[in-house]
């Protein structure tokens, strides 16, 4: 397989990872229809599209923030580091706010649990597409002996960390399904603080930029895992 | 969420319009490519920084149906334009290899 992996269209080289993101966001949406017909959902359409508003922004975000805080100390320059964006930053923007604008309509359910599939399985398929855009993504791994490990297209053997992730995240999200009386609640602060928890060691088996031992991204999941554990200690004590 | 409203629209249709839009922007691009014989960084910009550009139809798009009463309908329009933007965040600068953008 040569990298990056490409399509030609109307004559230009299209990246795999942009029809493949695109996919992601369409699988989503798909699995999380699926998904609410199986499971009521604890609010009513109109709170739950609102819900989504907020959640596709502050992803962006978050999202945003956190790659311009990973990639200044690889720039060295604010103007090379806007371009792109984190999952981790995504998650943790969209989660908060989700959360904001529910405690000013005063909505108290917890509405994230109907979305846990989605997230994975989108997960999983955008990962396939920073596998497919090699080098230039940032998202690879750092050198390795091991049998599975890939060449990008600069000689180097490397650890495929998007595939680590996927098959994280689809265990993630299969594992999540079986507890079938779990608190409301409950299902999304373990995907997310799983989701952290993993992209917090992982990134360790990644050439990226450190400040004071840890990269932007694991940084803001550090963060993130000391915000939302409290959350889920509360949820499963009710 | 997808019940079609009479007075509040519906959250497909939304995301419909916003990718009719898209569709639009690009085929004017497109044509503008040809009718100039060659792809071109002036034609093509807008399609490439649609993240950016999408709003200039998107926000009035949004505000006609916020005034009609289709609140499904511009939250629809709304989230396909947030996943413009994320989607070209990382995407632009990979299609030419010139700008290095990422995802993490």
């Amino acid at each position: 397989m040569t990298f990056p992996v490409t399509f030609q269209v109307f004559g230009l080289s299209l990246s795999a990872h942009a029809p493949l993101e695109l996919l992601a966001w369409v699988a989503g949406f798909l699995v999380a229809r699926w998904d609410r017909r199986r499971t009521p959902d604890p609010v009513d359409a109109e709170t739950r599209s609102s819900l989504l508003v907020a959640s596709v922004f502050g992803a962006i975000a978050g999202g945003w923030l956190v790659h311009v805080v990973h990639e200044l100390p690889r720039r060295g320059d604010l103007g090379s580091a806007l371009l792109g964006k984190s999952i981790v930053g995504g998650l943790l923007g969209g989660t908060l706010a989700v959360e904001w604008w529910k405690k000013r309509q005063g909505v108290t359910r917890r509405t994230g649990d109907a979305l846990v599939l989605a997230l994975c399985v989108s997960i999983a398929i955008g990962r396939v597409g920073c596998f497919l855009a090699g080098l230039g993504d940032h998202t690879a791994g750092t050198p390795t002996s091991l049998p599975w490990g890939v060449d990008f297209g600069d000689g180097v053997t490397r650890h495929p960390t998007q595939l680590y992730e996927v098959l994280f995240v689809l265990a993630l999200g299969l594992a999540l399904r079986f507890p079938r009386r779990l608190p409301e609640g409950a299902r999304f602060d373990l995907f997310l603080l799983g989701y952290l928890a993993f992209r917090l060691v992982i990134d360790f088996w990644k050439p990226e930029p450190t400040m004071l031992g840890l990269a932007g991204t694991q940084w803001a999941a550090l963060v993130g895992i000391l915000w939302r554990a409290p959350w889920l200690v509360r949820t499963l004590r009710v | 969420m997808n019940s079609p409203n009479p007075s509040r629209g519906s959250i497909l249709l939304g995301i419909a319009i916003a990718v009719g839009l898209h569709l639009a922007l690009t085929g004017v691009s497109v044509a503008g490519m040809t009718a100039i014989g060659a792809a071109s960084s002036f034609v093509l910009g807008p399609v490439l920084a649609i993240g950016l550009v999408q709003w200039v139809y998107v926000v009035p798009a949004a505000i006609i149906l916020y005034r009609r009463g289709s609140t499904q309908t511009m939250k629809g329009l709304l989230i396909a334009a947030g996943i413009t933007v994320m989607i070209n965040l990382a995407c632009t600068g990979v299609v030419f290899g010139m700008l290095g953008s990422s995802l993490h």
